[in-house]
């Protein structure tokens, strides 16, 4: 089989080009440490999530020196905490979410950030990120979940330490 | 001379029925396209934002599926033909995956166009992923299933054809064109398994009540198993088309034979084992599992690496038999008053920006800031919205004549078609990445939110709004004057040679390549071990989590149901 | 070589993306303008293509006088 010099040069470049991609989404994860969504975050039951220890009483919560767990339960057509009172985390900590659903699939998307996850009726996605600046960033849902999807929307405040209070927050 | 409808009237009819669903469908997912850029860019609104997600079901389904797979039915039956120079076998079950099909389709869209009359008490606004544990009528999955076992019965038309001419032709390399439709369809039985059992065992007994519930993960995870490969469903033909007819409209012939059918083994082997790239934010699915799809996904790259060559080189070979000159010169020299050579070789420009929005999209880790937002539209109408609709349009200038025996209505009005496209889709797909990158998610009826504004690196968001509203009505009207050109083309008087069809033989031909590209059993047993491998762990664990009918109850997707959830958020 | 009237407009079509993106590489480095510099771009690139078409039919007007 025949084939062109050139186009063995492109193959080669091509080859290169892909092999290069995965090497550095490689170096990401393993190297500087870019955190995804797995398989951590374990399941619930979707039907009780109120007799859940976290989810039961969805929020802030403490869990070390500037270090907070949130927990989000995502509905028709709202988030909770964050649409009827904005979730409020202090600045320069390390915030661990985790978010399911409790009806449909949802988007849980922290916007123009990459703090963005599926939630799913019966997984619970956890990710964490750190916050290093204090404003306000909105939250969308960002996976149709029925008629009223474009109004499911919330907000995350980081506040300055002095001004955190974890009860406020926790909901 | 005559075309092909001299020589297979019968196919020829069969080709037109296919062909003329998807057009029908183009035009109808156009109108709602059109529908979808005015109001969720809130320029013009014709109803409420309840309905907006009726449209999109619509827009997704006519086109993404409808459109694109009735013109690949079409299609593949003409270039089966052509290249097996011989009738297909039993046209009665031609005829009868035509009818299945095309059930299906009326029963699919009347569920979902069902959804603008309440009162009917029909609905399926699940949009084209339909992902439980939102619930359609159980008139859409049935559709559905009817939709896909038209299009196996077509393969299996297709591959009696290939028997037939086998039995006659022992030692022959399988020709070009059949082989592309062989493995194509090969690849398609594969990854159809998962939206088989999805529909099949899942969601239509959940629909009609049979079973209680659903496991969200593992039915949405069964439709990503079909859900990538069927994007290349939707571009092979398109492929057969650059690599077949293209060269030949630039004046030269395709490059390599042997090339190209080891583009389409690629195809076979790697398009199933990737679905999990569209679940990288899922939660429920190891990561270790999610880095394999990735690493599937990037070497599918190589094949349209390589198809970007050949289709580059056969132009260039054909612009200078054409006289064409110099280094760049050469594409001066190119027939651009031609629609059909036009239309495609702006198709594979589009889709070369396609492919890079896409190495992002492939990417693991940068794919958390644009996944679900509109960059992803944005990415998908570069590659199915133009590489694959206007490589069909652009094809059926060329291919409609041959089977009408009729001549293009007006070359001039289709160059101006074809020319709109591309300046509609560059505003409209260039705003839609923009825009996703300012976290404006997709698949949402309202250009903005309460509590917070989109910022954006440059320009602002209504300028983006704006690019979008001008870009969609461009290339609505651009699908209008393809359909007057078809349909004007209709009516022309018949003649003797209304268009060139002949397709010269490859400059590096199929006899010096290696025997075993055309062993089709061994590719598909490697496709098969791919597959158990990407997929056996992760379902296996998906189940495990919630067993295999789950614990989630369904949501059936009504306005009604719509009112109690908004007094629900309102309380 | 000749610039027909097909090419010419293939060209008007290409002229859209380059002026659009040619704000967003002036944004790369720095410099913020304002959306009416796209039509200034894309005015600019419809005269080149004017002045190539005009000259190109002018100098294959004066090639088949000569013959």
């Amino acid at each position: 089989m025949e084939i062109h010099a050139y186009e063995k040069l492109w193959l080669g470049a091509a080859l290169l080009l892909i092999v290069g991609f995965i090497g550095t989404v490689a170096f990401g994860a393993v190297g500087a440490g870019v955190d995804m969504i797995d398989d951590d975050g374990g399941t619930v039951d979707p039907g009780a999530l109120d007799q859940h220890p976290k989810f039961g009483d969805p929020g802030v919560y403490q869990s070390g020196p500037n270090e907070y767990d949130v927990y989000v339960v995502a509905q028709q057509f709202q988030f909770q905490p964050g649409t009827a009172e904005a979730i409020e985390v202090p600045v320069d900590s390390t915030v661990t979410f985790h978010v399911t659903s409790a009806d449909v699939i949802h988007g849980f998307e922290v916007v123009g950030t990459n703090a963005n996850t599926m939630a799913i009726p019966g997984q619970v996605s956890t990710f964490t990120v750190e916050t290093d600046e204090v404003r306000d960033h909105g939250i969308v849902c960002n996976e149709y979940c029925g008629s009223a999807h474009h109004a499911m929307e919330g907000t995350v405040k980081v506040v300055p330490d002095d001004e955190f209070n974890a009860t406020d927050g926790g909901a | 001379m005559a075309t092909f409808v001299d020589r297979y009237p019968e196919e020829a009819s069969v080709v037109k029925a296919c062909l003329t669903v998807a057009f029908v469908s183009l035009g109808i997912g156009a109108f709602f396209g059109l529908v979808q850029a005015l109001h969720r860019t809130g320029v013009v609104r014709l109803f409420s934002s309840v309905d907006y997600y009726t449209v999109l079901t619509a827009h997704g389904v006519l086109l993404a599926l409808v459109f694109t797979i009735f013109f690949l039915l079409g299609l593949f039956t003409w270039a089966i033909t052509r290249s097996l120079e011989r009738p297909l076998p039993n046209i009665r079950l031609t005829w009868a995956w035509v009818g299945l099909a095309q059930a299906g389709t009326v029963a699919t869209a009347a569920a979902i166009l069902a959804g603008f009359v309440p009162d009917i008490g029909v609905s399926a606004d699940v949009l084209f992923t339909f992902y439980a544990p939102m619930k359609a009528h159980p008139l859409f999955y049935a559709g559905l299933a009817m939709f896909i076992v038209g299009t196996w019965l077509a393969g299996a038309d297709w591959f009696l054809a290939y028997r037939e001419w086998r039995k006659d032709n022992p030692d022959e390399r399988i020709p070009l064109q059949t082989f592309m439709v062989l493995t194509t369809m090969l690849m398609w039985y594969l990854a159809t398994i998962g939206v088989a059992v999805e529909v099949v065992v899942f969601l239509l007994p959940w629909s009609f009540g049979i079973v209680e519930t659903v496991n969200p993960l593992l039915t949405r995870t069964l439709f990503w198993f079909f859900g990538h490969p069927v994007v290349y469903f939707w571009l092979m033909p398109a492929y057969l088309m650059w690599y077949t007819i293209l060269p030949k409209l630039a004046g030269g012939r395709l490059f390599s034979d042997p090339l190209a059918r080891v583009v389409f083994v690629l195809f076979l082997l790697l398009s199933t084992p990737v679905g999990i790239h569209h679940q990288y934010l899922d939660p429920g699915i190891a990561e270790g599992f999610k880095f394999i799809a990735m690493t599937n996904t990037m070497f599918l790259l190589l094949p349209s690496l390589l198809t970007a060559f050949t289709v580059v080189a056969s132009m260039e070979h054909g612009a200078r038999q054409r006289g064409g000159e110099g280094r760049l010169r050469w594409l001066g020299a190119l027939p651009w008053r031609d629609p059909a050579f036009t239309g495609m070789a702006l198709a594979g420009l589009m889709f070369a920006a396609g492919g890079f929005s896409g190495m992002i999209n492939a990417g693991m880790n940068i794919n958390y800031l644009i996944h679900n937002t509109l960059w992803v539209p944005g990415h998908f109408h570069l590659t199915v919205g133009t590489a694959v609709a206007l490589t069909m349009m652009a094809g059926s200038y060329w291919l409609v004549p041959q089977l009408t025996g009729r001549k293009l209505y007006s070359r001039p009005i289709g160059l101006a078609q074809v020319v709109l496209w591309f300046v509609g889709m560059v505003f409209m797909s260039n705003a839609m990445h923009r825009a996703g990158l300012a976290g404006v998610p997709r698949r949402t009826a309202e250009p903005q939110y309460n509590s917070f504004d989109f910022t954006t690196t440059m320009g602002s968001i209504e300028e983006l709004q704006l690019q979008i509203a001008v870009g969609g009505t461009l290339l609505f009207v651009s699908v209008v004057l393809f359909s007057f050109n078809m349909l004007a083309s209709a009516i022309e008087d018949p003649v003797e040679t209304p268009v060139d069809d002949r397709l010269p033989a490859p400059l590096s031909g199929a006899d010096g390549s290696p025997r075993v590209l055309d062993n089709l059993r061994l590719w598909t047993a490697i496709a098969v071990v791919l597959v158990v491998l990407a997929y056996t762990l992760p379902l296996a664990s998906i189940v495990q989590d919630a067993g295999l009918f789950g614990n989630v109850p369904g949501v059936p997707m009504l306005i009604g149901n719509f009112v109690e959830s908004l007094a629900g958020v309102i309380a | 070589m000749r610039l027909t009237p097909a090419g010419a407009l293939v060209l008007v079509a290409f002229s859209v993306p380059v002026a659009i993106e040619l704000r967003t590489l002036f944004g790369i480095f720095g410099v913020a303008l304002p959306l009416a510099s796209v039509v200034v771009f894309e005015a600019v690139l419809l005269a080149a293509i004017a002045v190539a078409y005009v000259a190109s039919s002018d100098s294959d007007a004066d090639a088949a006088a000569k013959h």
